[in-house]
Formats: C-alpha cells, structure tokens, sequence
C-alpha cells in the first residue's frame, strides 16, 4: 500500500516535473525520436537490401567455362579435381557438369518468348561451352567468409585446364552491396551515437532546470530527512517517461515512413522503372516490429536514465 | 540526548566557528542557546544536522554517532529534530494544509497517516481554521506557528529553532515561545536560538552562552553578556 502510494506520488512529480518545462521536455523528445528514426530506418533499408542480395538465386555460384579443345578425358580429369576440392574444402556446397548441348537447352529454356532466334542454333554448330557449376556455401549462412570464396576460386584457376579469366562470379557485385551496407551502417552507428548524446545533453539540461527551480524544496527535503532515493526518483521518472514516450512514437512514426514512404517509393515504378521495382521486394513492417520496439524503448530508457543520473549527481550531496 | 565532547569546527576558508564544545543536553530538556552574531550558534546546529563535519572531537545525536553515520543514515538522523527557522521557510505555491503535509510526504509518510496528523498538529499549534490559506495570506506569527506545525509532524525527538522570533512583533513572539513550551512539555527536547533578552529572562531556563565559539557559561536563567562571560 505505502509502496503504491508512494510510486504514485513520484510518477506525478515526475509528470508534473514534464510540464514544468513542457518545450524543453518537447524537445529532449524531439531529437530522441529523431536518433530513433534514423537508426531504425538505416537498419530497415540496410536488411532489406541484405535479404534481396542474398535471396539472389545464382549468386551463391561459380560458373567455369571450358574451352572447346578439351576432350572428354580433359573434361573428366577437371571433374575429379573439383570432387577432390569438394572434399578438401567444406566452401564447395555442390557442383554440376553441362554439356555444351545441355548449355544450349538451358539457354533456350531460359530465352522463353526470344527462343526463335536460337533456333538456329542446334548441336551442330552449338556455340555454347562445357561449363561447370560450382554452388558454395550460402551468404545467409554464418560460416560465410568472403576470403573462403576467394580462396576457392584460387584453387580452381590452379586445376589444370582451367582459365582464370573463364572463371566467372558475382563475388563482385556481392561485396560492392555488401561494403555500401557496411558504409551504411557505419554511418547509421555514428549518427546514432551523435544523437543520442544530443539527447541525453537536453534530457540533462531540461531536468537540471527542473531541478534549478524545485532547489528550495530540494534544500528543504534534506533537512527533514528525505532520502536521497525519494529526492531522485521523480526525476530519473522524468527521465525514463521521456524515453519511453520517445519509444512509442517512433515505432509509430517509423510504421508510417516504412510503409508509406520506403515501400512506395522503392516499388513505385513510374519512379525507379519497372526492372528495379519487380527486383526488389520488401519484408513487412512485422518482421521490423519487435525488434524496433525492444531496440527504441532500450535507447529511451538508456538515455533517459543516464541524463537524469547525472543531472542529479552534483545536486545530491548529503 | 545530544553530547559534544571536545568539538572543534573550522570551515574550509580556516575560520574557526567552534573552538572545544563539551555539551551535553538531555531528553526533554529545553535550552536557550544565546551569543553575539557570528559567535557560532548556526554552525552548532549544522553540526547536528550533520550538514558540516566536526573537525575534531566527538558528538552524539538522538543515538547516532556523528563520527561514524553512513551517508545512507543521514536522512534517518535528520528525522529526529524537526527545524524552525527565523525565515520561517515555508512553500509560498503551497497552502498552510500542503506545506504540512509537504515535510511528511517527502519522509514516505502515507497519505492516510497525512490525513490524520496534519490536521492534528495545524490543531497543536491553533490554526485549524487557516488550512486553506497561503503563506502570504498569514502574519509572521502565523506562519511561525505553520513552521512549527511542519517541525512537529514527523515526530522527532528534538526541535531545534534558530532565532524563532527574529523575524515577529514582540507581543506575538511570546506566542511562539509559549507554543515551544508546551511542546516542550510534550516530552520533546527543544534547543531556542536567540537574540531576545527579553524573552530569556522571562523563562527561567537553561541558559548556554556561547562567545566567539566558546561555551562562555552554561546556567540556569538570565541572559548572560558577552561582559559578564
Ligand atoms: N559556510 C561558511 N563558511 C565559512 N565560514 C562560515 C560559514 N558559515 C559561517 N561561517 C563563519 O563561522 C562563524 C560562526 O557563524 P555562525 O553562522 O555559526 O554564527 P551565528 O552565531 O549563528 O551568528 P548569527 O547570530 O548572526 O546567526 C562566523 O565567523 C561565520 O562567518
Ligand atoms: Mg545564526
């Protein structure tokens, strides 16, 4: 009862202590929920893009072309050598042989609506290659390392009969996408962390002029024996409703610039042209909810905390 | 029950406020504590309120050894004295009724036990009829009598009032000491600061003197000077 009585008491001092400075207060909100946002929309957009890089069906391949000199026997030689690579190395998932002629029903295959024109082209004067098709592990699979995949493309140019420049992967445009996530985040971490100290600066500066004008009655409460814990509370609560009101609207606010801002002006085609828009599709916002929610109210109480324990420290001597 | 053995404080600028105090006041006494300005009667309190450290010696405080109390305890000490100040201090955005009620809430009072005491003790001190009032609304005896009304409410041990009547008419300030005496007779200790000489030969109490941080007499009644030290 008393321990009820007693949190109610503090929560509307801490309340009451909110409006006391209600701009100052509107502001430590405004600038936390702005940190939020960035930091959610960076992680949003930089998954987004992850998650379509690597649901690319071939991209997780290496495809090695052969020369028309090679005889079956050459063939057969290059085969076993990527079998023993295979066992050597746990990089190489699966492998495939195909013939020039099963190169050329693929082709055709593939070709659909354009396939006419390739009908010219038969086993005779197919001018399709031997090729083999080396599937390695997958980039969503955490053993993933890019220097595996190169080090094993390193192998391959050494089996006999194999060119290097016949090699061919996308290693290339993975790692481009890759380093522009990297650099994305990079810059996602360092706006946060500016932010957030932005924030818990003005959290700290509102509560401290909180303080400033309830210092008679801070004065007066050491007097008569109040503890340290009861002075301090309605103002870390000050703190934390901050943060957690932070939280709550920027989850809001980023359901809204996700769905309506990102996914319609990623997929709309009249902007980015049909390719790209049929390219990309987005997760929903509820695969981000959970995360978001847990990630903002973490930051909110964070800052909120921190900014009021250390507006109260110089304050509070015995 | 209160005793300075040998206390000496010197504030941090080297000025020496209190020079070998050895006092000792006992459950339910009531003293004046007189002296010339700057002789050292604040710094005694602050001693007590352990607002300031003793620079050296020892002193007990309503059970509590000064020399030892973890910084955590200090709150609890300071629930044993309830304060009167010359200034009255009292919250002018607050009514008589919040002001009181203030100094219990911010001990962790709960707000039946405030429903009850405050009343009680507005009742003490004969201001039933002012609850509602503000501090600027009342005389200074009035607010005096608020003040001593807030000291009250979280019964402490020892009341301890600095200059009670510095700041009230005379013919009131007698009021206020009458009010003391009867809390005094409550069972409290009760530790008057003052000026008055008046008001010191009137009752025929113990009488501590102190002189540029020097017990100069101890006695019972009279007001003694600084000459007659
Ligand atoms: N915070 C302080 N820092 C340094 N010196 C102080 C401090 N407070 C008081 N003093 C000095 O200590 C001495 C005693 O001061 P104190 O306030 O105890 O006197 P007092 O007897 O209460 O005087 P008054 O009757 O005017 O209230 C004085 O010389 C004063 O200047
Ligand atoms: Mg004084």
């Amino acid at each position: 009862m008393k321990m009820l009585s007693t949190f109610l008491y503090h929560l509307r001092q801490g309340i009451v202590g909110i409006f006391r400075n209600g701009i100052m207060s509107i502001t430590s909100s405004l600038v936390l929920i702005s940190c939020m946002i960035i930091v959610g929309t960076f992680y949003m957009i930089i998954d987004n893009i992850d998650r379509n890089l690597k649901s690319i069906d071939d991209i997780n391949i290496i495809t090695i072309y052969l020369s028309d000199d090679l005889t079956d026997e050459q063939i057969d030689k290059i085969e076993a050598d990527i079998k023993a690579l295979q066992q050597e190395l746990n990089t190489i998932k699966s492998y495939q042989r195909f013939s020039k002629a099963d190169n050329l029903r693929r082709y055709k295959e593939r070709a659909g609506a354009d396939a006419e024109f390739l009908e010219q082209y038969t086993d005779e004067n197919n001018p399709l290659p031997n090729s083999f098709e080396i599937r390695f592990t997958s980039f969503s699979d955490p053993n993933f390392k890019m220097e595996d995949i190169y080090a094993l493309k390193n192998r391959l140019d050494q089996i006999e009969n194999i060119e290097s420049k016949d090699i061919k992967e996308n290693l290339t445009l993975y790692s481009k996408v890759t380093s522009v996530n990297n650099t994305l985040t990079i810059i996602a971490i360092w706006m946060m962390l500016i932010l957030l100290l932005v924030s818990i600066f003005i959290i700290y500066i509102t509560i401290k002029l909180g303080m400033h004008s309830r210092r008679h009655e801070i004065t007066f409460m050491r007097y008569v024996g109040a503890t340290k814990s009861f002075i301090r509370t309605p103002f870390i609560i000050e703190g934390i409703i901050i943060g957690l009101f932070s939280a709550g609207l920027s989850v809001l606010a980023e359901y809204y610039i996700y769905t309506y801002l990102i996914m319609d002006i990623l997929t709309d085609k009249a902007l980015v042209g049909a390719e790209t828009s049929s390219l990309i599709t987005f997760a929903p916002f509820g695969d981000y909810i959970k995360l978001l929610a847990i990630a903002f109210v973490g930051l909110g109480l964070f800052a909120g905390i921190v900014a009021s324990s250390l507006s109260i420290k110089k304050y509070l001597k015995a | 029950m209160i005793e300075f053995k040998n206390v000496s404080m010197v504030y941090e600028n080297n000025t020496v406020a209190l020079k070998n105090i050895n006092l000792r006041i006992e459950d339910g006494e009531f003293v004046f504590i007189v002296g010339h300005s700057g002789a050292g009667k604040t710094t005694l309190t602050k001693l007590l309120l352990r607002e300031e450290k003793v620079t050296s010696g020892k002193l007990h405080v309503n059970g509590y050894n000064l020399e030892k109390i973890k910084e955590r305890k200090i709150p609890y000490l300071r629930r044993t004295m309830g304060f009167v100040f010359q200034d009255f201090r009292l919250f002018e955005n607050k009514t008589v009724y919040e002001n009181v009620a203030f100094a219990m809430r911010v001990v962790g009072g709960s707000p039946s036990l405030i429903r009850k005491r405050v009343p009680f003790f507005l009742n003490v001190v004969g201001l039933s009829d002012k609850y509602r009032c503000f501090p600027r609304q009342l005389s200074g005896g009035e607010q005096q009598r608020v003040a001593l009304a807030r000291a009250l409410v979280n019964n402490p041990q020892t009341i301890i009032a600095d200059e009670p009547t510095g700041n009230i008419d005379p013919e009131l300030s007698h009021e206020i000491m009458e009010l003391l005496m009867k809390i005094n007779r409550l069972g409290k200790t009760v530790i008057v600061i003052t000026h008055d000489r008046s008001i010191v030969e009137r009752y025929k109490k113990r009488v501590i003197t102190i002189s540029d941080g020097v017990i100069t007499s101890d006695k019972i009644g009279g007001y003694f000077t600084d000459e007659d030290a």
